[in-house]
């Protein structure tokens, strides 16, 4: 079983990566009517973007302390269903039937992954 | 979209020539952007996975110290991959939807288990694959709903 203070770590990562992820489709959306290459990278979103993406990088660190990475890394993948429901909800991004079987099955392979 | 493309056209005739190309989008055009930012989602999971990989090497190998820290070559490469990763997956966001674009990174846990496997030593049981061919199933169906 994972060890309880790598998943506490885990978790955090897993809602900040989350957000990130919103924060760079925010972003990018902004770039495709930026023309300069430095100004499209300067963007609020994408560099709030990034600076989540590296603060859930350092908890996965954290969390890899205390258990194996085979573990670790599965356990990211609920990050999957939080971004779901922030493009359906925030973006309103379409979500047909076809794309949430992909979910499940992307969910199931990282609990068989994970929990064994 | 037209009014920008028409501004630009003014100002700089170089960047109008590539809007208006944008701006036509036929089904052909859109479902090749669509593959073009699938793609890009898949090199970007092919990075992250590396990244991670130096970042489990640099957890075992770390000095707890502030020199430690900034001189740990596992830790640099680590960041180093893990940000032409979000690159890729910014290029990537540009023209596929998040749902579609988030859930083709977990095609990086496939690659982190074959690593994991093969450099760090680290054992798979039969389950655990059933977990990973679901995964790729998985982002296979997220990218048929796709495109």
């Amino acid at each position: 079983m994972i060890n309880p203070l790598a998943f506490v770590l885990v978790m955090i990562g897993v809602f900040l990566n989350a957000f990130a992820s919103f924060y760079m489709k925010k972003g990018a959306v902004v770039m495709n009517r930026k023309k300069n290459l430095i100004s499209k990278f300067m963007d609020t979103y994408v560099i709030l973007g990034i600076f989540l993406f590296v603060l859930s990088a350092v908890f996965y660190i954290g969390s890899m302390r205390f258990e194996n990475l085979s573990v670790i890394s599965p356990m990211t993948g609920i990050a999957f269903i939080i971004v779901a429901f922030l493009s359906k909800m925030l973006l309103k991004e379409k979500i047909g039937a076809q794309k949430i079987a992909g979910i499940a099955l992307i969910i199931i392979g990282t609990i068989l992954v994970a929990s064994f | 979209m037209s009014k920008t493309a028409k501004s630009t056209k003014l100002a700089k005739p170089v960047e109008s020539v590539k809007l208006t190309k944008s701006a036509k989008s036929t089904a052909k055009t859109a479902r090749s952007s669509v593959l073009a930012g699938i793609s890009f989602a898949v090199l970007c999971t092919v990075f992250t996975s590396l990244g991670q990989f130096f970042q489990k090497k640099a957890a075992i190998t770390i000095t707890l110290s502030f020199l430690g820290i900034i001189t740990n070559i596992y830790l640099i490469l680590g960041f180093l991959f893990y940000a032409i990763g979000m690159i890729l997956f910014l290029l990537s966001l540009r023209t596929v939807g998040l749902s579609t674009a988030h859930p083709i990174l977990s095609l990086g846990f496939v690659w982190v288990a074959l690593l994991s496997i093969w450099q760090l030593g680290e054992v798979l049981l039969p389950i655990q694959w059933l977990g990973i061919f679901s995964i790729i199933a998985g982002v296979v169906l997220i990218g048929r709903s796709a495109s």
